[in-house]
């Protein structure tokens, strides 16, 4: 079945990629081998065109202003001028010292802002809805996850204050950044429409000044999160027990043994470190524009490892503008925060209405016994052999 | 629930150290992208 699957996918590519291949090369000769009404309508259809005969044809800008034809600018004529312009090819000096000042045209705006008003408010709008509506369903059919046995009255220890503190400066700011990040994607279509502009402009600056400073506060915690979990969440032989039985979260009884922390928390926490990482460099990347561009950098090793081209979709570019770098940077920040905050509203879920007991231990810090036993079984035993050996020391 | 607490507050507190601090350093995207040429004072 995966073979078939595989072999169906590597077929469609290669007929795509055959696909892309037999496009015939315009004849130009009408025009001399400038761009045809052909070209521009094919671009007005924003159709992918092979661009490097307008591209390339910049003229000579190191050939003499005098010893040359093709008028007074010598080597270089105004059409090449502005070719050169277009694509960022110029020799451009300006007063403005910043890293875009230089960049007279790019063209990649119209496509980052159709793709941030299009599919990414669409899709990412849908995986919340339906992260939502899924979690719903399965508290309608699940209902809450109680503790199956006999409550002993007797607590344990789960999270140091500490822990605590680091993951709730996490949480408390990832929800912030959240709430603030989906203001400013979504304002424009929801928000407006029903509190008009004045009343978002006001909306927009304090989402934006939240937005900005407390993305510091998620760093510190998703720093100090790491560096106290980090050992206890590396994968072992338990999880794969944990997994075939889907923790026991899908039926009543069933209590596979963990750890301190089980399978299904150490996804969430290596999602949590890898995607906040992730979150955390683009966001450095807008909270300082054109200071950190890491797009180009990193196109142009994926084209080395063939990945992009492997999917079909050739080489990603390995040159971008100062802009180009920031649109990039916005939309990859944004995709990856929706595929994060649908993965934490499932966290927050199953940590408050969808089990018996979880929220204690970030709440106090303290578990009941029973459902740590059910939940952390193995846990629970290196806990209560360490107070044993605590207790036998202290005897002696 | 002292500690939740404890982190939201330190959550406002670190916003406002970052803003300030920040711009006492010249870390705003205005001052650090745009020459003094071009920018009218306010």
């Amino acid at each position: 079945m995966i073979r078939a699957f595989i072999a169906g996918l590597v077929i469609c590519l290669l007929a795509l990629s055959a696909r892309a291949q037999d496009v015939p090369a315009p004849d130009r000769s009408a025009t001399g081998g400038a761009q045809t009404l052909a070209d521009i309508l094919a671009r007005q259809d924003a159709q992918k065109i092979d661009d490097r005969f307008r591209r390339d044809n910049i003229g000579d800008p190191a050939a003499g202003d005098t010893t040359q034809p093709l008028g007074t600018r010598g080597g270089q004529s105004d059409p090449d001028l502005w070719r050169a312009l277009r694509y960022d090819e110029a020799d451009v000096t300006t007063q403005s010292r910043g890293p875009a000042g230089d960049v007279l045209i790019q063209d990649g705006g119209m496509r980052w802002l159709k793709f941030r008003q299009g599919p990414l408010v669409t899709y990412g709008g849908y995986l919340l809805l339906g992260t939502i509506g899924l979690l719903g369903l399965f508290y309608l059919i699940r209902g809450r996850i109680r503790i199956d046995g006999e409550k002993t009255g007797r607590t344990i220890t789960r999270f140091k204050a500490i822990e605590r503190f680091a993951h709730w400066l996490m949480g408390g700011s990832f929800i912030l950044l959240a709430l603030t990040g989906l203001l400013s994607l979504f304002g424009r279509k929801f928000i407006i429409p029903v509190f008009g502009h004045d009343s978002f402009a006001i909306l927009a600056v304090a989402s934006k000044w939240v937005h900005n400073n407390v993305s510091w506060a998620f760093m510190i915690g998703l720093t100090m999160v790491f560096f106290m979990w980090v050992l206890e969440n590396i994968p072992n032989r338990h999880d794969l027990k944990w997994v075939a039985v889907g923790g026991g979260l899908l039926k009543k009884g069933v209590h596979p043994p963990a750890k301190k922390f089980n399978a299904g928390q150490k996804v969430i926490f290596w999602s949590v470190i890898l995607l906040g990482s992730s979150i955390s460099v683009s966001g450095l990347s807008l909270l300082f524009p054109f200071e950190l561009p890491m797009f180009a950098k990193t196109f142009a090793h994926l084209n080395e490892f063939g990945l992009p081209q492997f999917f079909g979709l050739g080489e990603l570019p390995a040159v971008l503008t100062p802009q180009e770098e920031m649109q990039y940077a916005q939309l990859w920040h944004a995709i990856v925060g929706f595929i994060l905050i649908a993965i934490i509203i499932v966290h927050i879920y199953i940590g408050s209405v969808g089990m018996e007991g979880a929220f204690d231990a970030m709440g106090n810090g303290e578990v009941e016994e029973q459902w740590a036993r059910e939940h952390h079984s193995l846990w629970v035993d290196e806990v209560k052999a360490k107070q044993a050996k605590a207790q036998t020391t202290a005897v002696e | 629930m002292k500690t939740m607490l404890l982190a939201f507050c330190a959550v406002i507190g670190i916003a406002v150290i970052a803003y300030f601090g920040l711009h006492a350093v010249g870390f705003g995207a205005a001052e650090s992208t745009a020459s003094t040429a071009v920018r009218l004072p306010d």
